[in-house]
């Protein structure tokens, strides 16, 4: 089972405020320099607290095998972000959320791909979305190697630990849910069960992540008309 | 037929490697003065030995296949191959596991084959068989005596009548249409076709000749030694150390030193000066020329097979229902060849052979233990830009074992006691070419005639021996380009 190719699906060209600037393919928007763009990190969360961490499927041109958020992707542009990050979700895991998922945070990183040579310039929304317990996924396996569920304390640890083992965006993404979670201890679907609010203190800078670096794109971003066409996948 | 002009005693080969082993016993037996230089303390190259808590890994090729080809150097000195090695046939020479739950044996000898196509896939499918056996027996006569065995210098030397008799046998049409014309059930159709993939290619791809492939290890059968893949090496080297060539272990070249247009010797990293009259090569043939040789202006681009992942494992868990070798298909077929040759992607639904040696020889592990040898298609470093390192070997081994657990091996990761896990990195770090051992594929252009030449084009007494020359990659085809570059220098075969 094999992925299509991407590299022709459109992505929304933003500037470093998030507002909407054009588009480009994926292949011109993922080139050095690269240019910033919108994206979306989706996390799954159980009624006990944890996250749903998925590890890429091996057959994935880049980060193979590494752990990452639940989902992730680019929105068609010119569609609602969570619209767009529901129907991936459903894709990639086999399952539609009941719950909308809810806008987090903004986590704006560059990353190098130093194997492929390609750059990561991302306005990445950081999407929370509330599940029940004991639901069965059915992960496409062209996609999803894996799937598990960890509390947000043991995942900050092992990405500490093990950096090489998650996705380069993880950390900073997940840095954005806790910074959320900070300010609103009890999680909203599960009075019932609280979240064990994390002993880190509220005034933690929100950029604490070392790859994340919010650099205003220099380069000009050259718009083209949008058409809607698949949501693309990272 | 050209051969290596001026003085021939003094013979210097680099690399005790199966190939080097086998020119070494075919020029001693002609009466040359030879010196094998070797960077490992162990003869085998590829063929090597891995030690760990107790078990002993063979760490390149499983699959023995064509024992009268070790017999026949040892011949060359008047030993018996009996005397050196113990062989063990292997029944069945394969298992392979379908995605469908049906497992077929494979066996060597065709009458048995016969009935158990028949059992799995039904009668018509077995007399199918029947002709596709008639027909590799044919093509790999025919390739070995005229194309294969033979020294070949410019197309122009294939032009025979036995040529004619391949094109009429269709041996230069595709593989897969091919096995197509024997062969109905996807099941057998993968069992003598996936072995293109030892040549570098998918058998949509692969030209027909390589059914002998198919040949060589599921009709003409398949061995064991026992202590090992390694008892072929050492008795190789044991016996060419009885007839006088001298070997030199623990010794890594630096280069091969020349003066007026012709190679003098080896340069040792000691800084020792080995003088030979020629220099044989076993080396990967473009690691040679990029490291031990003059440089030259112009080195012409290969095409790399794919690589391979290997876990060398040793294990308290046994699975009685397994064979010595065991082929588990994935459900994609021809989609895994594209992830892998075409795409530079690891499978999304892997095919893998898994060896258990401890099935035929309990001596290779502690008591009561096994060892398992799991064998994973990957890109090479060219195809497949993937970094091993940091983390990803044992991410993907891990995703193997789970693989493993998936397809029937309960509890495989719970018995691990000792892991190795080798990927590309470790394959170019030892000297291969692109990361993969399994060295340039057998493209149209890279193979026959349009292989790279066992003579070097301008050193007029430089010789090149092992799978990245002629006639190609595989256990039987590097034996054979140790005696083809035996035969460069005394002018005696072929």
């Amino acid at each position: 089972m094999t992925t299509p190719s991407r590299e022709s699906d459109l992505v929304e060209l933003v500037d470093d405020q998030g507002g909407s600037t054009g588009t480009a393919s994926v292949r011109d928007a993922h080139e050095a320099p690269g240019m910033l763009h919108r994206a979306f990190s989706v996390f799954l969360r159980d009624p006990s607290g944890r996250l749903l961490l998925q590890q890429r499927a091996a057959v994935k041109t880049r980060f193979p095998l590494r752990w990452g958020n639940t989902c992730c992707g680019h929105p068609v542009p010119g569609e609602d972000i969570t619209v767009s990050a529901g129907r991936r979700v459903a894709e990639e895991l086999g399952f539609t959320p009941e719950a909308p998922l809810r806008e987090v945070g903004v986590h704006v990183y560059f990353a190098t791909d130093p194997v492929t040579g390609r750059v990561e310039r991302e306005y990445d929304h950081v999407l929370l979305g509330e599940v029940a317990g004991g639901i069965t996924f059915r992960p496409d396996p062209g996609e999803v190697a894996r799937l598990r569920w960890v509390s947000i304390e043991d995942l900050r640890q092992e990405l500490a630990a093990t950096p090489e083992s998650y996705a380069p965006w993880l950390d900073g993404v997940t840095e954005r849910l806790a910074t959320h979670l900070d300010a609103t201890p009890s999680s909203p679907s599960s009075p019932s069960a609280p979240l064990p609010s994390p002993p880190s203190s509220p005034s933690a800078p929100p950029s604490s992540s070392p790859s994340s670096p919010s650099a205003p794109l220099s380069s000009s971003p050259s718009p083209s008309s949008s058409s809607a066409e698949g949501t693309g996948g990272r | 037929m050209r051969i290596v002009t001026g003085p021939t005693d003094r013979v210097v080969i680099v690399g005790a490697g199966l190939a080097g082993l086998a020119c070494a016993l075919h020029l001693a037996a002609a009466g040359r003065q030879v010196t094998v230089v070797e960077r490992e303390s162990v003869p085998g190259g590829r063929a090597g030995r891995l030690s760990a808590n107790g078990y002993e890994f063979d760490t390149g090729p499983t699959v023995l296949t064509m024992p009268e080809l070790i017999a026949e150097p040892m011949e060359a000195v008047g030993e018996n191959l009996g005397d050196w090695l113990e062989l063990t046939p292997l029944d069945p020479a394969y298992r392979a596991y379908y995605p469908d739950g049906s497992t077929l044996d494979v066996r060597t000898d065709t009458t048995r084959m016969a009935a158990e196509i028949a059992r799995v896939c039904g009668a018509r499918e077995a007399d199918g068989y029947l002709r596709f056996v008639d027909f590799s027996r044919r093509l790999w006569q025919l390739e070995r005596d005229h194309f294969i065995d033979k020294n070949l210098d410019t197309p122009f030397d294939l032009v025979n009548l036995n040529l004619l008799k391949l094109l009429g046998m269709g041996a230069f049409r595709r593989l897969q249409p091919k096995i197509g014309e024997y062969f109905r059930d996807p099941r057998t159709q993968r069992i003598f076709s996936f072995q293109a993939m030892y040549a570098g290619l998918a058998p949509h791809d692969a030209l027909a000749v390589y059914a002998v492939i198919a040949y060589l290890d599921s009709v003409a059968g398949v061995y064991f030694p026992k202590g090992g893949m390694h008892a072929v090496p050492k008795a190789l080297a044991a016996v060419a150390e009885k007839h006088g060539v001298t070997f030199r272990y623990d010794t890594t070249v630096e280069r091969v030193t020349t003066a007026n247009g012709r190679a003098t010797g080896v340069l040792t990293s000691g800084g020792e000066h080995i003088r030979a009259d020629v220099v044989v090569l076993n080396p990967d043939l473009p690691v040679a020329y990029r490291d031990l040789l003059p440089p030259r202006r112009r080195l012409r681009r290969l095409k790399y097979s794919p690589s391979c992942v290997v876990l060398h494992i040793g294990s308290s868990q046994a699975y009685s229902k397994i064979a010595h070798h065991n082929i588990h298909f994935g459900t994609a077929w021809k989609g895994t060849f594209d992830e892998v040759i075409r795409k530079g992607l690891l499978m999304s639904d892997p095919s893998l052979l898994v060896t258990n040696p401890t099935h035929t020889d309990p001596t290779v592990a502690p008591h009561g233990r096994q060892t398992y040898y799991v064998l994973a298609p990957t890109p090479n470093l060219e195809d497949g830009p993937i970094d091993w390192r940091r983390g990803m070997d044992k991410r993907y081994a891990d995703e193997l074992l789970g693989v493993l657990e998936q397809r029937g091996y309960v509890g495989f990761r719970d018995g691990v006691e000792v892991q190795r896990i080798i990927t590309p990195a470790d394959w170019a770090d030892d000297g291969m070419a692109a990361g993969t051992p399994f060295a340039a594929s057998h493209t149209f252009a890279q193979t026959g005639p349009f292989r790279p030449s066992n003579m070097h084009p301008t050193l007029p007494n430089v010789v090149f021996t092992g799978s990245g020359t002629q006639p190609g990659v595989g256990v039987p085809m590097v034996l054979i380009s140790g005696k083809l570059a035996a035969g460069r220098i005394t002018g005696g075969v072929a």
